[in-house]
């Protein structure tokens, strides 16, 4: 039986553990693969069989390589997926904006109203907010109109 | 001396109310930019209100059918016809370039591009018909056109358009079991995918590509393409920029998610 160890990375900044391919390559011909995370120490202080193996095959130098991209492929996910997460946040923002803006254009007063500029100012609103104080506006001016024709 | 084209704005609203309300923001969002503009808005009897009453509006009567857009279209009142779906707004006021942009064409699209983006944010746009050996390519978008109704060959385009679709959606209807076996023969190849039968950008398809009679046509994409049909499923980046557009878009269109449901 001999182990082959592939791909190996730095667990930790201290660099005492590494996580790699184990390739086990048994006695009868057969072939087994794990992924296996090895200390460099033993309970007693001595380097372990298993950290001398992947190093001696592997070298340092491949390691600390493959701990950068390894670092570097996870940051650029996880930059993508915050990216990601904005633009779908923001979206759904403006699609509840724009549901919103069609509902408040059904208020019987503001459908009802003739004041072209405020109903284009609450159409043009950016956000939620924006909209509700135009809205706010209308309503009060149409309610002002219906108390002087009463 | 060159006779006056009408100009105007297209709408239909049919099936569902929500459509008559986002067709009324629609129109009044236009306005705000182009405040003499002329509507044409296709509806049923039983949405209206006194919205619709605007002299700049009129108003015509479409049928309960999920593509009476393509009845309105065709029987456009105006010469130059700008169609827009029902579920978009107006957000720019490049809106009143709109009847510069015809150029020497016929008919003018936005077409969808190969962009990852663009095309995730469509449910189909391509299938083979075997027995042709045709590939059918979603390319033209039926979300906006621009077309010029004084040329008889357009104004045959758009009939056809309607009536080609009226006999595909019942073959459609047919294959899921919703509808008797249609009494119109198909115009389409019997092994035409049945998911391509919803749609009506496959009847444009066919019109453009298989119809000998329209390749005189001179059909044109909108110079800023998106800009004229911005789906919201494109999304912004986190400085607020639109996606696949230089400028902010003029026309954006709330497709997936316009509230359908919604009842005032």
């Amino acid at each position: 039986m001999d182990k082959e160890w592939k791909h190996p990375f730095w667990e930790n900044y201290q660099k005492d553990r590494i996580t790699a391919k184990l390739i086990i390559n048994h006695s009868d011909g057969k072939t087994s693969s794990s992924t296996a995370t090895v200390s460099k120490y033993t309970r007693d202080g001595k380097l372990t069989e298993d950290y001398e193996l992947i190093i001696a095959q592997n070298g340092i130098e491949k390691i600390d390589k493959n701990t950068k991209e390894r670092e570097d492929r996870h940051r650029q996910r996880h930059e993508t997926e915050k990216r990601k997460r904005s633009e779908s946040e923001q979206a759904r923002k403006l699609e509840h904006l724009f549901n919103a803006k069609l509902e408040v254009f059904e208020i019987d007063s503001i459908k009802n109203s003739t004041n072209r500029k405020l109903k284009s100012r609450i159409r043009k609103a950016k956000n939620i907010y924006e909209m509700q104080a135009f809205l706010g506006m209308l309503v009060q001016e149409e309610y002002n109109n219906e108390i002087k024709t009463k | 001396m060159k006779s006056k084209q009408s100009k105007g704005f297209v709408i239909i609203a049919s099936k569902r109310i929500a459509f008559y309300y986002s067709a009324i923001n629609l129109i009044e969002s236009i306005m705000d930019y182009i405040p003499d503009a002329q509507f044409a808005l296709f509806t049923e009897k039983r949405f209206l209100d006194q919205r619709a009453e605007d002299p700049n509006i009129q108003v015509f009567d479409c049928e309960d059918h999920i593509r009476s857009k393509l009845y309105g279209m065709a029987n456009s009142p105006f010469d130059l016809t700008m169609y827009i779906d029902a579920d978009q707004e107006c957000q720019h006021e490049d809106i009143i370039t709109i009847w510069d942009q015809i150029g020497d064409d016929d008919m003018k699209f936005v077409e969808l591009t190969k962009d990852k983006r663009a095309q995730g944010s469509f449910v189909e746009v391509a299938a083979p018909i075997p027995s042709t050996g045709d590939k059918i390519d979603l390319t033209l978008c039926g979300g906006v056109c621009l077309y010029n109704m004084k040329n008889p060959l357009v104004k045959n385009f758009m009939q056809d358009w309607w009536d080609m679709f009226v006999v595909q959606d019942n073959y459609y209807e047919w294959s899921k079991g919703r509808k008797n076996r249609p009494k119109e023969d198909r115009w389409f190849p019997e092994d035409t995918p049945s998911t391509m039968l919803r749609w009506d950008q496959f009847t444009l398809w066919w019109l453009v590509n298989k119809v000998p009679k329209y390749k005189e046509l001179s059909i044109g994409i909108f110079k800023e393409n998106y800009r004229w049909n911005w789906f919201t499923s494109f999304r912004q980046d986190e400085n607020g920029n639109h996606h696949l557009v230089n400028k902010h878009p003029i026309l954006i269109h709330h497709s997936a998610s316009m509230n359908k449901e919604f009842i005032a």
